[in-house]
C-alpha cells in the first residue's frame, strides 16, 4: 500500500493530482458497490470481472485461459525477430495512466517518432483518472494490453503473479541499450527495479534535475514587512508571527479578521503537511515523503507517529490551534480548496500568512507570487534550548527523481521484443528530455548543442505556465525517461525558482547521512510480508489519521490520551509492521 | 398470493399429488409467469455471484482465480474479529443504521399522516412534490452540499444552527465525530422522508372514506382519526417495510459514509462498508474483504429473521 501511494505525489509534485480527493472518491463508489455494499459478499469476487470488462474469461482467473485480444495479434508476432529488420511493423495494444491535463499520445508527435523508431505501431488506451479504483479489477480480470505506462505498483507483480512479463532476460546491451545504459550509470534504478526475487517486471526512470526536497515552506513577507516583523527562525517566534497575523490587518484591506496565519493540507506522508515540514526540528530526518510516518534513525526503521518528540510536536500545533492560528477548515478542505486559498480572495489579497508548496507560481499564482518567501527551517524552542535538537529537513531527492514501474509488459505480449525496444527508445537521451518537457517536434523543446537542451516557453496565444504547458504537452514526471546527469538541460522559469527556493534548506538538507536515509521504493518485501502489512496498514492508518485531528482541534487532551493511543497503534499491528521494514532496510543496507 | 394458493392447497388436500400439482399449476401459471423475469434476475444477479462466497474462505490468488486459491477455513474472520478495527466499524455500523431507523423510519409515516390530513388538494400536492424533490439529488451532490452548508465559518445552516444555539460555536459540524451521527441521519431524512412516504399515503388513499365519516359523527378530533383510522390502516405496510429495514441494518450506505468521512470524523464515520473498501479493494486484500463482507451479510440475516419473529407473534404480519 505505502509503495502504491508512493505514485501520486512523487510523480506529480507540481500539480498534485492526488489531492482531488472528492473527484476520487466519487468514481471509488462504482467499483466498491461490487464489494462493499453487495448483499452477497462473493459480489467482491466476481467484481473483478463484471465491472470492467464483460466479456473476459475473469471468473476462472487463470491466464492461460484468458488470452482476451492478444490472439489477433499472435499471428502478427510469430515472426517478430524478423520484424524490425525486414522492415514490417509491429501492432501493439498500450495502456497509459495520464495526468488530467496531458493531451492525447496519438498527438505527441515525438512518440510517433519513437514508435516509427522501434518499428512498432499502438494502439492506445488512455486513462486520466482514478486507475487506483479501477486497476483491483482490471488486473484482477486479466485483461490488460501488451504495455503499461505508469499503472503498475512493485506489490502488483505478486499479488498478480502471472500477469506480467519478465524483463531481465530481454535487457541487454544489444536490445535496450539505452536501459542496459541507465542501469551501468546509475546502479540504483537497477535496485530500484528489481524484486526480492531479482526478478524485473517495470521499467524505473531517473531525472536527476530534480531538487533535494519536495517540501518548501513559505511565509507572506509582504506580510512581515507591512507589520514590521522579522523573519521567525524558532517555533516561538513563528508563533508570535502568526498571532500578529492573526490579529493585525497584515495583507492591509482593512479587514483585520481574514487573515489565515497557516493553512496545510493532509497530515502524514504529505508533502504540504505541518510534519512534513517541521517534524525535522524535532531532529527527525524524513526522507521521501515519509508516507505513513516512517523514517530511520541510526539504521534503525520507526514511525514518528508513535514518537515522544511528535507528541511534543502535536503539543504545538494544537497550540497553534487553540489560539486560532491555524486554518479551521484545514482538516475537511480537499487539495483544490487548499490550493485555491493560496491563491488569494477575489480582490486579490493574499488571505495565507504562512503555507507549504511545491513552487511559488504554482502554488500563490501570478499576482501574488512576489509576497512569498521561502522560511528557512525554524528551531524547536519550546521548554527548551533551540539547540536542543538537530533541526532536520525532508530529504525527497530519489523520490523525486527515481521511481520505480514507468512500463510494465504484459505476459501475455505477443512480441516481447518489439515492445522492450520501443520501450528502450524512450530512454534515448533525446527522447527523455522530451518525455519529462515535450518534444522537438512539438515545439515544446529545442536542441540547442550535442548534448543540450532547452525548454521553450509555452507561446503566449496558449495562456499559460510552462508547468501546466509540460503537464499538458507530454507525460512529463509520469513517463518513462533517463536523463543523464550530463545532460545540459536550460529549463523554464518554475523549475529555475523551484531549485533556488530551496537553497535556504541546502545546509540543513546536507545533514541527512546514509544510515537515516530511509527510500520506501527501495525496500522489497515477500508477498507475504506485504499483505500482511497492507492489513496492518489500514488497521494502523486508521488510528493515526484520525488521532492527530482530535489532539490538533484539541478535543482530546495529548497529554492524557497519549499511552492509550500508542497501546492502540501498536495493537493495530505497527510492532510486526516495524519489524518487516526492518528486514528490508537491513537487506537494502546490507548491499 | 401464491403463498394463498400454496395454503390452500395443502389444506385442501386429499387429492393425489399429481392432481394436485396439475391443479395448481392450472390456477396460477400466469402469476409463475409474470414471476419470471424476477426469477431469472435474482438467480443470475445473487445466486450465481454466491458462488463466490468462498473467497472467504480462501486465500485470493492472482494466478488461480476465485475458486483455486487454498482454503485457510476462517482465518480472514479470525483476522477481522480479532483486529482492533472490529468492534468500532460494528459499533459504527450499528449506530448509524440504528439511528437512521429510529428517526428515519417514523418521519414518513408520520408525514404521510399529516400530509393524508391535508383537505386542499392544490396545496397537498404542492407539499408532497416539495418534500420529495430532495431524494432525486444524488448522494455525491448531497454531501457537497452539506460540506458548503455546514462548512465552518461560512456555512450557511451550521451558522444558523449555531446562532440559534442548537450547536455550540466552536463545533466544526462537518469536521467532529459528536456530528457525525446526526448530521448523516437528518440530512438521509431529509432526502428521503418524501419519497418513502408515498407508499404510506398510496395505502391511506385506499381507507374506506366511510370510516372517516364515521369517526366524524362518532365526534372524533384529528388525532384521534390518525390514531383510530389512519395508523390501522398502513399498520401491515409499516411492519413489513420495518422487517425489511432491519434486513438491512447493517448495511449502511456506503457512498455517503465514505464521502463524508475525513480525519476528524474517522472514528465516527469508519463503518464496516468504508473498511472492507479501504482493505479489500484498496490494499487488494479480496479475501479478507469478502470475510467482513459475509460477516455484515450474516449479521443482517440474523436481526431479519429476528424481527419477523417479533413480528408475527406480536402484529401477525411477517415476510414467511
Amino acid at each position: 500500500m505505502t509503495v502504491h501511494n508512493a505514485q501520486d505525489g512523487k510523480n506529480n509534485p507540481e500539480k498534485g493530482k492526488d489531492g482531488n480527493i472528492m473527484k476520487k472518491k466519487v468514481l471509488a463508489l462504482l467499483l466498491s458497490t461490487a464489494m462493499a455494499v453487495s448483499v452477497f459478499a462473493g459480489c467482491g469476487g466476481s467484481g473483478g470481472g463484471s465491472s470492467e470488462n464483460a466479456s473476459s474469461g475473469s471468473e476462472t482467473g487463470s491466464s492461460e485461459e484468458q488470452a482476451p485480444a492478444d490472439n489477433a495479434s499472435e499471428d502478427a508476432g510469430a515472426d517478430s525477430g524478423a520484424a524490425a529488420s525486414n522492415g514490417e511493423v509491429v501492432k501493439l495494444k498500450a495502456l497509459a495512466i495520464l495526468h488530467p491535463l496531458t493531451k492525447d499520445v496519438q498527438e505527441m508527435q515525438y512518440v510517433t517518432q519513437i514508435q516509427e523508431e522501434a518499428g512498432v505501431e499502438i494502439e492506445w488506451e488512455l486513462i486520466r483518472a482514478d486507475w487506483d479504483q479501477v486497476k483491483a479489477t482490471r488486473f484482477a480480470s486479466g485483461d490488460i494490453p501488451d504495455l503499461l505506462f505508469n499503472a503498475t505498483t512493485n506489490a502488483d507483480y505478486q499479488t498478480y503473479k502471472g500477469l506480467f512479463l519478465e524483463l531481465t532476460p530481454y535487457i541487454n546491451q544489444d536490445l535496450t541499450p539505452n536501459i542496459a545504459t541507465m542501469f551501468e550509470e546509475e546502479p540504483d534504478t537497477r535496485a530500484l527495479a528489481t524484486t526480492l526475487e531479482g526478478e524485473i517486471y517495470g521499467t524505473p526512470k531517473f531525472q536527476g534535475k530534480w531538487p533535494d526536497t519536495n517540501t518548501v515552506m513559505f511565509i507572506n513577507k509582504q506580510w512581515l514587512d507591512n507589520l514590521g516583523l522579522e523573519m521567525p527562525t524558532t517555533f516561538t517566534e513563528l508563533k508570535e508571527v502568526l498571532t500578529a497575523f492573526k490579529e493585525q490587518d497584515a495583507n492591509g484591506n482593512g479587514d483585520p479578521g481574514d487573515e489565515v496565519p497557516l493553512d496545510f493540507n493532509g497530515w502524514f506522508g504529505s508533502a504540504y503537511s505541518l510534519p512534513g515540514a517541521w517534524m525535522g526540528a524535532l531532529g527527525i530526518q524524513l526522507t521521501n515523503q515519509a508516507r505513513n510516518g516512517y523514517f530511520a534513525e541510526d539504521g534503525q526503521v520507526k514511525n514518528y507517529a508513535v514518537d515522544e518528540r511528535y507528541k511534543l510536536f502535536m503539543k504545538y500545533v494544537a497550540d497553534l490551534y487553540s489560539n486560532g492560528l491555524i486554518n479551521t477548515n484545514a482538516v475537511t478542505n480537499d487539495y483544490s480548496m487548499f490550493q485555491s486559498l493560496s491563491r488569494g480572495n477575489e480582490a486579490g489579497d493574499a488571505m495565507v500568512g504562512v503555507v507549504a508548496g511545491w513552487e511559488e507560481t504554482d502554488k500563490f499564482g501570478p499576482d501574488l507570487y512576489s509576497q512569498y518567501v521561502a522560511l528557512p527551517p525554524l528551531a524547536y524552542d519550546i521548554d527548551c534550548a533551540a539547540d536542543t535538537y538537530d533541526t532536520r529537513w525532508k530529504h525527497d531527492f530519489s523520490d523525486l527523481n527515481m521511481s520505480a514501474n514507468r512500463v510494465a509488459v504484459s505476459a501475455k505480449c505477443s512480441d516481447p521484443e518489439a515492445a522492450m525496444r520501443f520501450i528502450d527508445r524512450f530512454y534515448d537521451q533525446t527522447h527523455s528530455v522530451e518525455v519529462l518537457f515535450g518534444g522537438i517536434p512539438d515545439g515544446n523543446v529545442a536542441e540547442t548543442g550535442d548534448n543540450s537542451y532547452e525548454v521553450l516557453l509555452p507561446p503566449a496565444e496558449a495562456n499559460t505556465d510552462p508547468g501546466t504547458w509540460k503537464w499538458t504537452s507530454t507525460f512529463a514526471d509520469n513517463g518513462p525517461m533517463y536523463i543523464r546527469r550530463a545532460t545540459d538541460l536550460k529549463m523554464a522559469e518554475d523549475m529555475t525558482n523551484a531549485v533556488n527556493e530551496r537553497t535556504v534548506y541546502a545546509d540543513t538538507l546536507a545533514k541527512a547521512s546514509s544510515e537515516d536515509m530511509y527510500p520506501d521504493m527501495f525496500m522489497k518485501y515477500s508477498a507475504e510480508d506485504e499483505n500482511n502489512m497492507a492489513l496492518m496498514q489500514a488497521n494502523i492508518d486508521n488510528v493515526i489519521n484520525n488521532q492527530w485531528a482530535i489532539w490538533m482541534v484539541g478535543d482530546e487532551d495529548i497529554d492524557a490520551t497519549w499511552d492509550a493511543y500508542v497501546e492502540n497503534v501498536n495493537s493495530a499491528g505497527l510492532q510486526d509492521v516495524l519489524a518487516i521494514r526492518q528486514a528490508a532496510f537491513d537487506a537494502y543496507l546490507g548491499k | 398470493m401464491i403463498m394463498a394458493n400454496a395454503n390452500k392447497m395443502q389444506t385442501g388436500g386429499k387429492q393425489s399429488f399429481g392432481f394436485r400439482a396439475k391443479k395448481y399449476v392450472s390456477h396460477t401459471w400466469q402469476l409463475w409467469i409474470m414471476l419470471i423475469p424476477a426469477i431469472v434476475y435474482i438467480f443470475i444477479f445473487c445466486y450465481i455471484p454466491m458462488y463466490g462466497v468462498q473467497l472467504a474462505f480462501r486465500e485470493y490468488s492472482f494466478a488461480t482465480g476465485i475458486t483455486g486459491g487454498k482454503w485457510v477455513g476462517f482465518k480472514y474472520f479470525q483476522q477481522y474479529f480479532t483486529s482492533n478495527m472490529f468492534w468500532p466499524t460494528l459499533r459504527n455500523t450499528f449506530v448509524l443504521s440504528f439511528f437512521s431507523i429510529l428517526v428515519g423510519f417514523p418521519a414518513p409515516i408520520i408525514l404521510a399522516m399529516i400530509i393524508n390530513q391535508l383537505r386542499n388538494k392544490k396545496w397537498k400536492r404542492v407539499v408532497q412534490t416539495t418534500v420529495y424533490i430532495p431524494y432525486f439529488i444524488s448522494v455525491v451532490v448531497m454531501v457537497s452540499m452539506i460540506q458548503v452548508l455546514f462548512m465552518n465559518d461560512k456555512g450557511v445552516i451550521g451558522n444558523l444552527l449555531k446562532d440559534i444555539g442548537l450547536v455550540s460555536q466552536s463545533t466544526n459540524i462537518v469536521g467532529s465525530a459528536s456530528t457525525f451521527v446526526p448530521l448523516y441521519v437528518l440530512t438521509g431524512v431529509w432526502q428521503s422522508m418524501g419519497w418513502n412516504s408515498i407508499i404510506y399515503i398510496a395505502a391511506l388513499s385506499s381507507v374506506d372514506t366511510q370510516l372517516y365519516d364515521a369517526c366524524k359523527i362518532d365526534g372524533a378530533n384529528r388525532w384521534q382519526t390518525m390514531w383510530n383510522i389512519d395508523f390501522p390502516a398502513i399498520l401491515p405496510t409499516v411492519m413489513i417495510l420495518l422487517i425489511m429495514n432491519m434486513g438491512n441494518i447493517l448495511n449502511v450506505g456506503f457512498d455517503k459514509a465514505f464521502l463524508m468521512q475525513n480525519d476528524l470524523n474517522r472514528s465516527a464515520s469508519q463503518v464496516i462498508s468504508t473498511y472492507v473498501y479501504q482493505v479489500g479493494i484498496k490494499s487488494s486484500q479480496f479475501s479478507f474483504g469478502t470475510a467482513v463482507g459475509l460477516f455484515n451479510t450474516v449479521v443482517n440475516f440474523v436481526f431479519l429473521m429476528f424481527t419477523n419473529w417479533i413480528s408475527k407473534r406480536s402484529t401477525g404480519t411477517g415476510l414467511l
